[in-house]
């Protein structure tokens, strides 16, 4: 019971060891708490039209000032947290399914169809995955829900590449081969030995990756792919890249307004990819000792292409 | 030195094979597209219904819908080739123009980009490893975390804040395209920034690791000077991780740039291709998806040749 404990605590001093693992932890729980009570606090005034107060500079009724609709732009902010991370955690559970599957199929199978497998993975990885993604929403139509599985479709072949990348590692192992032995089969091996291997790189992809994609997706509403806005709007349909586009329109009249969806999408992402890298150190503490050598170029290869590529697609 | 030829056949073979798959993408694209693809890409047309039924004609031949299945992939792969895509419905003009006159832009972007991630990369990257060597731990945390922080900033996010500073409060650049190469800064700052930032991290690492060799400790003890130790020693050394993060990073550039260009205004071909796929102009939305994807498919393969070439043992790795 004790062990327990000390083990217990022994991780949350390793996930809380360093500035960024403490600042990833809290920053994390302002935006789950904020998109818990985000629109029930500030959902009326993010949505109430006032055409007498349109595009007012900041102030102390509004920090950030209104936008062309009279509404106010802090409020719209905080309100669009839930929808940006609602859609982020969809694309990242689109991703992480068809990844995981795929590269566990991969594994299961192995011999050449994994060496095709892995050359496809590599190529998909490389692409930017914004130009697919908009390509994908092309033929699903505009809406929320064609940019949710348009971004987890792009970012899938990361979590295909992990999967693959320390499943290889692990099936070399003795105890693996030992398994072999007694006659497991293929999916057994896979599934007993290899998946509880790989779980702990996987969540920590899975907390980086939700940055990632909400970057992406903000990025696609921003360029309006989100769908109209309908007459009556609500709470339900803001999230920071519609804000975000918003704001840019009136960047003439009321600059100090895009600060708030920038910031928060910035925010937003670094704060995930933080708190996925202490949670890796955490659940795995020879992966730093690893990276500080600096040795595994074609791993880090992987890891900044899945980054770069989300990036870029949104980006960009 | 025999590796070399099934190496390049190798990369060859994948690229000749990423290029069918790009174009059979974007063949698909267009036939998937809910509706008929004629009727979006001539989209609220006024006029006749005989200039109408022209319109819709010529948009089904240029998208060679009039044809069967098996014959419109072939068109379409010949259009590839020759770059040929018929006539844009937005403009009316050949999609050629279009693409001609837009990607000049786009080119300014990335080279500008790239110029700024190489030219604050890599002298930041190895004067923060020279000064960080086994000392200055306080430079060392704030480095990672400063570089950790704006690296995570997305391109189109840094322009935006970009502007508001550079182009609202202090009024130094232009805050809509003027026609100048002052227009290019910023864009290229924004596009730029984070990844060389990240780029920095990775070379200051490398230096540290080469400053730790038996060599460097040679090169020393024969008091070579320092800045020359540098540049012979460590500069060659960090080249390979440099060019493979740079290839990663090329990609970003062209995926950022389709958002990027649409924060600065810039008539570049990744705003385009937004524009064309909300508007349905396919004949546009191809040529612009396979030019970008053909150029990022490139680079990749010549970044694998480039890294093969500088440290050979890449090549049995792929």
């Amino acid at each position: 019971m004790s062990a327990t404990f000390g083990r217990r605590k022994q991780w949350l001093a390793t996930l809380l060891g360093t500035p960024t693992g403490i600042a990833g932890v809290v920053l994390m729980a302002v935006l789950v708490l904020l998109a818990i009570i985000g629109p029930p606090i500030w959902g009326d005034a993010a949505v109430k039209s006032d055409f007498l107060r349109t595009l007012l500079p900041p102030s102390t009724s509004h920090p950030l000032g209104t936008n062309g609709s009279g509404q106010d732009n802090l409020a719209r902010v905080l309100v669009g947290t839930r929808l940006s991370l609602l859609m982020a955690a969809g694309s990242v559970a689109i991703a992480a399914t068809i990844g995981l599957v795929s590269g566990a199929l991969l594994v299961t199978v192995g011999g050449r169809v994994q060496r095709i497998g892995a050359t496809i993975i590599d190529t998909w990885l490389g692409f930017p995955s914004i130009l697919l993604s908009v390509l994908i929403i092309a033929v699903l139509e505009k809406g929320r829900g064609a940019i949710v599985i348009a971004i987890g479709f792009s970012i899938a072949p990361f979590f295909a590449r992990i999967t693959l990348t320390s499943a290889a590692s692990v099936v070399g192992l003795d105890y693996v081969a030992a398994g072999r032995l007694l006659g497991l089969s293929r999916w057994r091996i896979a599934h007993r030995y290899v998946l509880g291997n790989i779980i702990d790189s996987l969540v920590v992809a899975i907390f980086s990756m939700f940055g990632q994609c909400l970057i992406a997706i903000s990025a696609l509403t921003y360029l309006g792919f989100g769908g109209a806005r309908d007459g009556i709007e609500s709470w339900t349909s803001i999230d920071w890249g519609s804000v975000l586009n918003d704001s840019v329109r009136n960047f003439r009249d009321q600059p100090a307004s895009v600060l708030g969806p920038a910031i928060a999408i910035a925010i937003a992402g670094v704060a995930f990819g933080w708190f996925g890298d202490a949670l890796g150190r955490s659940l795995n503490p020879r992966l730093t000792v690893r990276s500080a050598s600096g040795r595994s170029l074609r791993s880090s290869r992987a890891s900044a292409s899945g980054g770069a590529t989300a990036n870029a697609s949104v980006n960009s | 030195m025999s590796e070399w030829g099934p190496f390049l056949l190798r990369r060859l073979g994948r690229l000749i094979i990423v290029c069918f798959v790009l174009v059979t993408l974007v063949f698909v694209t267009v036939r998937l597209v809910p509706g008929d693809p004629e009727r979006n890409s001539i989209g609220g047309f006024d006029g006749t219904e005989q200039q109408k039924e022209e319109a819709l004609a010529r948009a089904r031949s240029d998208l060679h819908l009039d044809r069967a299945l098996p014959i419109q992939y072939l068109e379409t792969l010949r259009s590839a080739v020759t770059f040929d895509f018929g006539t844009s419905f937005q403009t009316q003009q050949p999609v050629t123009t279009v693409v001609g006159e837009r990607i000049g832009s786009t080119l300014r972007l990335a080279l500008a980009g790239t110029l700024v991630i190489v030219v604050v990369a890599l002298p930041l990257g190895m004067v923060v490893g020279a000064l960080t060597n086994g000392k200055r731990r306080g430079l060392d945390v704030g480095f990672s975390g400063v570089s950790g922080f704006f690296g995570s900033v997305p391109p189109y996010v840094m322009g935006v804040i970009l502007v508001y500073l550079f182009a609202y409060t202090f009024d130094w650049f232009p805050r809509t395209p003027e026609g100048g190469w002052t227009d290019e800064i910023l864009p290229a700052l924004a596009v730029g920034l984070g990844p060389a930032l990240l780029l920095a991290r990775v070379i200051r690492v490398e230096t540290l690791n080469v400053l730790g060799q038996d060599y460097m400790r040679t090169a020393r003890s024969k008091w070579l000077s320092s800045p020359r130790v540098y540049l012979r020693d460590v500069l060659p050394n960090v080249v390979a991780p440099a060019i493979t993060i740079g290839g990663v990073m090329f990609s970003a550039l062209i995926g950022g740039a389709v958002v990027v260009e649409s924060i600065f205004n810039r008539n570049g071909l990744g705003r385009s291709l937004i524009q064309a796929i909300q508007l349905g102009d396919y004949p546009l939305v191809q040529a612009i998806a396979l030019i970008l994807g053909l150029t990022v498919v490139v680079v990749n393969t010549l970044v694998d040749i480039a890294l093969a070439a500088v440290d050979p043992r890449s090549m049995v790795r792929s």
